[in-house]
């Protein structure tokens, strides 16, 4: 008798040491598509004219239309180590033969991270040749100074990154880049992107006075995603928002752009592919 | 094996009466033979004398032997006999049962007490559609409180018992095979089963194979997407290693293929089920416990929705589901003077995962975790002990605790939540209560009455706290998980009556549940919905109250040896707060049957009427429905042999063809119209 409530008392214990032996997490098949791109490739690299300098250009995919977060190595020839602290400006041209024109760009700061100097281009127009990339190198003292200049390709990308607005209201026309996302998932995203007025063929000056709204949409069925959040200005024409994602597949994100009340465009879209 | 087949689908009831009369029992009828089969013999018994269930029970009384003889019909017909259930149609295959107006999300369904869960996110495979009745001994239907044995519910408990090995060494080999024919699907069902006994130890298995095609509607319309096919088979085994002890093993395999949901946008290319559990039983001769059960089981569940077969979709998609369990049990049984009662000691976990994918032409598929991938943990124990005054009445009280956790396990699903900014990858953690008081006393002579109230408490279902845009056809909206919502608890109260003198039965019960933070889904206008052809989405959320109210009652009339009358009829009634009628109630309906029976044979005219629901709610796209009645027929011939019996069950359903469809039907489909079938069953011994 008594051995036999011992028996039900050790069931007891065993039932219970089975589940939580169970604990274990239930295989969970890959549908994370965000894998980190930390690899970055190298895309150019030049002799600087004077200085002794090697610049070399690196990106996380091949430079596109678009707007592009390009990474800078400068190399001291002389004593074969890594630059961190340099004025760096760049200049992108574009040699149409006729004529010529540069592009929007953002440049880096005076101190490289990880022996990197961060700064971007948007790239307007694909090209197998023409364009290139000026990037005038000087030491924070001025002690040294040189420019290299680097060829580059530019690749038509499969969907539409950047857009050339016309302002409704006439003024000049905005070029609106997809900054974020680049590697969509389902879920929240960071939405970012940078806006800069063509005043000239050579002068893209980012804008800041801007108001966006954003609305994500799901063409092939027609609905939208909940709780997304307008972008708004964060620095050098970039505005920083949220768009969710549902669900895999292919999204617009619709774009209005305003300067106060004034609808200066609600046309643009970008597509955002999620797989 | 006669006493089997008439065993079979007698549809008893486990309640605090039965479990313990199995163990007043002596130690001679133990050892006669299967233990399972005396607890529902006695049941049986006890059953039709006198109800003393701790909860009200819709026991099964003397007129259920009317449909016995039919191991053709399936389990969820078989189920809505019960005058307190109603059944949710989608199509003609896996009803949804509703207890006294509350579905699947707000009962447990069990087996044998095993805890498992459907892989449906549209609940198209409730779990009464995983068993059927050739591999059943009874279904307990315990209401409210009295259900809390297997879990904290609002609304009750089904219990399926299955039928197991029966060790009988007096009788080698027994078994049965059958064949029948439905004219109104052309349906076809065969079945089998088969017993050996040795001394010790048995081992039985059983199975069953259905084929129907769509049925024809009154007035000679066929309704598409009613077709289905299926087969089922279990196993079991029992073994004595002592005199006192018994183990049991059993699986069940069920699958179905090609399931038309007429109501609905999608079919069913498969829903599969591997159910399995092994328990040890002791029975103690002497001393305060009387019986410990300990029990393991395991199971797993794939359903895969499909519209391949559907014309004019917008685009291709398939809705994969799936859910695995595994949970255990400990039951110790005590008697103790004029008290006796049972300590249960729970856990199961288990994992709900639903994908689904959209194929548009030239685009990316589109992906989403309609379940994302959760896995809820739950322990609990609950205690119940009844005990019997000098009087012979009786006051039981039972207590149930549970303590459940739940959480996403895949982040995908994690980040797709983030949208509406709900972090479903932290474990949520609910405490449950539940506990029941009932009062069982005779009146005067011939009259009986009993008093239950409750406190009941659920914690919200896996599809309500973490649905990702599952679409409900019925009110056609697109429904998302709360995951903060309240548990739903209710106050609970049963009343009844019996009245009983020489060959008249008539009882009377009613039910009255005050819901509070009754679990609903409200309409969200700022959120698009995401099927095409929605109307919006809809979140979870609680309503402060909800109020549901009803009444059942059975008249059973034995006029003479030969001839005998049966009656029950139920109504419910449910509303919210502003006076809104909940959705999904069933109107007044009522069974009326005169049956004669013969040596040989049986004949039996039966009638069936519903009023007519005008009650609805708009918002979850009801609609009114007019009354109907509908005749039916049924006839039994059994034919002895030398080594069994030949047993001939046919009539005619729905004999004037009336086209009707009942309240609970989803999208006005109609009901099949006028039904010829014939089943041919050969057992033998």
């Amino acid at each position: 008798m008594n051995f036999q409530i011992k028996t039900w008392f050790m069931g007891s214990l065993l039932m219970a040491g089975l589940l939580v032996g169970c604990k274990d997490e239930p295989t969970i098949e890959p549908t994370d598509n965000n894998n980190s791109n930390s690899d970055l490739i190298e895309i150019a690299s030049a002799q600087s004219d004077v200085g002794d300098w090697t610049v070399k250009l690196f990106a996380a995919e091949k430079l596109f239309m678009g707007y592009n977060k390009l990474y800078l190595e400068v190399w001291d020839k002389t004593t074969n180590t890594r630059v961190n602290s340099a004025k760096i400006a760049l200049n992108p041209m574009m040699d149409m033969g006729a004529m010529q024109h540069s592009a929007p760009f953002e440049n880096p700061s005076e101190t490289a991270e990880s022996g990197m100097f961060a700064c971007a281009v948007v790239f307007q127009m694909p090209g197998e040749m023409g364009w290139k990339l000026n990037v005038d190198v000087e030491m924070p003292d001025g002690s040294r100074k040189g420019k290299a200049e680097l060829p580059l390709q530019v690749a038509s990308p499969d969907v539409v990154r950047t857009h050339v607005v016309m302002p409704a209201g006439g003024g000049d026309p905005l070029i609106i880049s997809l900054v974020e996302p680049i590697e969509p998932k389902v879920g929240m995203n960071r939405f970012e992107i940078a806006v800069h007025r063509r005043a000239s063929m050579m002068s893209f000056p980012a804008d800041d006075s801007l108001t966006v709204e954003i609305e994500p949409e799901m063409p092939s069925m027609g609905h939208g995603s909940p709780n997304n959040v307008n972008p708004v200005i964060a620095e050098n024409g970039h505005y920083v928002g949220t768009v969710n994602f549902t669900m895999t597949g292919m999204w617009y994100v619709h774009l209005k752009i305003m300067h106060g009340a004034e609808v200066l465009d609600d046309k643009s879209y970008f597509e955002i592919n999620l797989k | 094996m006669t006493r089997v087949g008439r065993l079979f689908l007698f549809i008893a009831f486990l309640s605090a009466g039965n479990l313990s009369v199995a163990q007043t029992d002596s130690s001679l009828r133990f050892y006669t033979g299967d233990l399972g089969e005396q607890d529902f013999e006695l049941s049986e018994v006890r059953v039709r004398r006198s109800c003393t269930c701790s909860g009200v029970c819709c026991c099964a009384k003397k007129q259920e032997s009317v449909y016995t003889g039919n191991r053709f019909v399936s389990t969820d017909i078989l189920l809505s006999r019960d005058p307190s259930i109603e059944l949710i149609r989608r199509g003609a295959f896996a009803l949804e049962p509703v207890l006294n107006g509350m579905s699947t999300d707000r009962m447990n369904i069990t087996i044998d007490g095993m805890k498992i869960f459907g892989a449906c996110t549209d609940k198209m495979d409730p779990i009464t559609s995983y068993v059927e009745p050739n591999n059943m001994k009874s279904v307990a239907v315990l209401q409210g409180s009295a259900g809390a044995l297997f879990g904290s519910s609002i609304a009750g408990t089904l219990n399926m018992e299955t039928q197991g090995a029966s060790i009988r060494p007096s009788m080698k080999w027994t078994g049965e095979v059958g064949t029948g024919y439905n004219s109104a699907a052309k349906g076809i069902s065969h079945l089998y089963a088969l017993n050996r006994s040795g001394a010790k130890w048995a081992v039985s298995s059983n199975g069953v194979y259905r084929k129907f095609g769509n049925y024809r509607s009154g007035h000679g319309e066929r309704i598409p997407f009613t077709q289905f096919e299926k087969w089922n088979n279990s196993f079991s085994a029992k073994y004595m290693p002592r005199e006192r002890q018994i183990l049991r093993l059993d699986l069940i395999i069920d699958e179905g293929y090609n399931i038309g949901y007429a109501a609905l946008p999608m079919d069913v290319l498969y829903a599969k089920a591997r159910i399995g559990g092994i328990s040890l039983e002791q029975f103690y001769q002497k001393g305060f416990f009387e019986r410990g059960e300990f029990k393991f089981y395991a199971n797993r569940v794939k359903h895969a929705m499909d519209d391949t077969d559907r014309p004019d979709v917008p685009m291709h998609m398939e809705m994969p589901g799936l859910t695995e369990t595994i949970g255990s049990y400990a039951d110790l049984r005590y008697k103790r003077s004029a008290h006796k009662g049972i300590l249960r000691l729970d856990l199961f976990r288990t994992r709900s995962r639903a994908e689904m994918t959209m194929f548009p032409a030239g685009e990316l598929p589109m992906f989403m975790l309609t379940w994302p991938d959760i896995v809820k943990q739950s322990a609990g124990i609950y205690l119940r002990d009844v005990w019997e005054l000098r009087s012979g009445n009786r006051i039981g009280v039972n207590f149930r605790f549970d303590f459940v956790s739940s959480q996403s396990v895949d982040q995908f699903g994690i980040a797709q939540a983030s949208v509406f900014n709900q972090n479903i990858g932290e474990t949520d953690l609910r405490f449950l209560r539940n506990a029941g008081l009932s009062y069982t006393a005779k009146l005067k002579q011939n009259w009986k009455y009993w008093v239950t109230c409750g406190f009941v408490e659920r914690s919200p279902s896996t599809t309500e706290q973490y649905a990702f845009y599952i679409f409900n056809a019925m009110d056609g909206y697109d429904y998302i998980g709360n995951r903060s919502i309240q548990n739903e608890k209710a106050w609970q109260s049963d009343l009844g009556l019996e009245w009983k003198k020489r060959r008249i039965t008539w009882t009377l019960t009613t039910f009255h549940y005050r819901i509070q933070d009754y679990i609903m889904g409200k309409i969200e206008s700022d959120y698009d919905a995401m099927t095409i052809g929605a109307r919006g989405v809809k979140m979870t959320t609680n309503l402060p109250s909800a109020l549901l109210t009803g009444a059942r009652t059975i008249l059973s009339y034995q006029v003479n040896r030969n001839f005998e009358l049966n009656g029950r009829a139920s109504y419910t009634y449910g509303t919210i707060p502003g006076g809104d009628p909940l959705p999904m109630i069933a109107p007044m309906r009522n069974v009326l049957s005169c049956r004669w029976t013969g040596n040989k044979m049986f004949l039996q005219l039966e009638t069936e009427a519903a009023a007519g629901q005008n009650r609805v709610n708009p918002d979850f796209g009801e609609q009114t429905t007019p009354a109907y009645t509908l005749i039916h027929f049924r006839s039994g011939y059994t034919v002895k042999t030398p080594k069994g019996r030949l047993i001939l069950n046919g009539g005619v359903e729905n004999l004037f063809d009336r086209h009707y469809r009942t309240h609970l039907t989803w999208g006005g489909i109609p009901q099949p119209g006028i039904n010829a079938f014939l089943n041919v069953n050969y057992a033998f011994n």
